[in-house]
């Protein structure tokens, strides 16, 4: 069996943008270490990452990816686009195959137009419209489903993710504590905080 | 050597100034591609090509299969003058890095990007130990989101972006005619035609396409084509029936 990997990290593209969402508990072995970790990334002003699994792996993964960018941007003069990132990051993954990375993650931005990619462990390359990847993705992702279209305004987009992410809270015991948001549209992304409970910052 | 007492120290190892700040074997080296086959390469708002005049070496040589234009990826194609094998050499290194570029981010090259990876190496070349420069100068025709674009690169390890270069032989004619004949505003046709024109005009004796290689990239299809004979035939056919080359 695969192992389970904690949390939940939701990505929906629509023609209008692309909505990154993700709960913010950090557990370990049942304990609950941080009600308050980040699992969304912005990378470059119109291109983001979302992880779901080790906190250690994605902070990792996450500082690569930044200066990757940053490395990419100048030499080529202009911004990394969405696939380039997923690109680079399924070979970054793909590397570590024989002791993976424990993490999935999802890539999403807009740069010609909206785009998100979903990416396994060991680097597998997937374009989806939305995706969700943790231990409460399948909670989630029944959610998405229902309430998706592809035409729906991105404030729509956000309220289905946040629907998804709840009730992957509500039922997911690795999931939980707050809601992050990242918003990606062509003007950039905007984020977007909550706590869920009183002691939770 | 044939330079006074006060230089005749500073061509031993590459890696030595002269006084007033020059590297000789970085200079001979440009002396290899002045003597090299004449290349030209132009580009226009709607197309980039690469034209080589092919010599004659010997009877005995098949020269249908001496290759002078390369394809480095599907929308970057290049040539060289100088030394054939350090070019050679080269444009197999500008093919790994544009597959690399593909493998890493999933896009084409940027035609700059590639021309400073192969300046890269040519300027290392210039200043380590125990190594001479390459002896060539390449020239990168190609189309990316920026649109045509030509590049030039020296032995120095310098690059420059042109609207039309000629290096070799007779590259001074070529220049001249380019200065007077150019526009940015051509078509594909017609920048195909001015390049083999001018190619053609600095031939001794009749044009043909046994004499002549060329290649174009045009921004619609994206994609660097090697033309074929009969195709150079019906440009130069083209050329003549105008009055602007004879047969």
């Amino acid at each position: 069996m695969e192992a389970v990997l904690p949390g939940t990290v939701i990505g929906i593209k629509t023609s209008s943008g692309v909505v990154f969402a993700g709960e913010k508990r950090l557990t370990y072995d049942g304990f609950i270490l941080s009600k308050n970790v980040r699992k969304l990334f912005p990378i470059t002003d119109h291109v983001a990452v979302g992880f779901a699994g080790l906190t250690g792996d994605m902070n990792y993964l996450y500082r690569v990816l930044k200066a990757e960018a940053k490395r990419y941007e100048l030499e080529h003069g202009r911004e990394i686009k969405a696939r380039s990132l997923a690109k680079l990051l399924s070979i970054i993954l793909y590397s570590y195959k024989l002791f993976p990375m424990l993490t999935e993650a999802v890539v999403g931005g807009f740069d010609e137009a909206p785009s998100l990619y979903v990416l396994d462990p060991v680097g597998s390359l997937l374009e989806e419209r939305y995706t969700a990847l943790g231990s409460g993705s399948q909670l989630a992702l029944s959610i998405v489903e229902q309430g998706y279209r592809e035409d729906m305004p991105l404030e729509e987009a956000k309220n289905l993710a946040l629907k998804a992410i709840l009730a992957a809270i509500e039922r997911d015991v690795l999931s939980g504590d707050g809601v992050d948001f990242l918003l990606i549209t062509r003007e950039g992304i905007r984020s977007e905080e909550y706590m869920l409970t009183r002691s939770s910052s | 050597m044939s330079f006074g007492l006060s230089a005749a120290a500073y061509d031993r190892a590459i890696t030595i100034f002269s006084p007033d700040g020059r590297i000789y074997q970085v200079e001979y080296a440009f002396e290899s591609v002045r003597r090299g086959w004449t290349t030209l390469g132009l580009k226009s708002k709607k197309a980039a090509m690469v034209v080589v005049e092919k010599k004659k070496i010997s009877p005995l040589v098949d020269e249908n299969q001496i290759q002078k234009i390369f394809k480095i990826d599907d929308h970057i194609g290049s040539s060289f003058a100088g030394i054939a094998s350090d070019g050679r050499v080269l444009i197999e290194y500008a093919r790994q890095e544009a597959l690399l570029h593909r493998l890493y981010y999933d896009e084409p090259a940027p035609v700059e990007y590639l021309v400073k990876r192969v300046c890269d190496v040519k300027q290392a070349y210039t200043q380590h130990a125990g190594v001479r420069p390459f002896g060539v100068a390449v020239i990168f025709a190609g189309v990316d989101d920026q649109g045509t674009q030509l590049y030039m690169t020296e032995p120095s390890g310098r690059y420059l972006s042109y609207y039309a270069v000629a290096v070799g032989e007779k590259a001074n004619v070529v220049s001249e005619f380019m200065e007077k004949n150019y526009r940015y505003d051509m078509d594909v046709k017609e920048t195909i035609k001015l390049g083999i024109q001018a190619i053609a005009s600095v031939i001794e004796g009749k044009p043909s396409s046994e004499l002549i290689e060329a290649g174009y990239v045009d921004v619609d299809s994206k994609k660097f084509v090697i033309m074929s004979r009969s195709e150079i035939d019906s440009v130069l056919q083209e050329l003549a029936k105008e009055g602007k080359i004879k047969l």
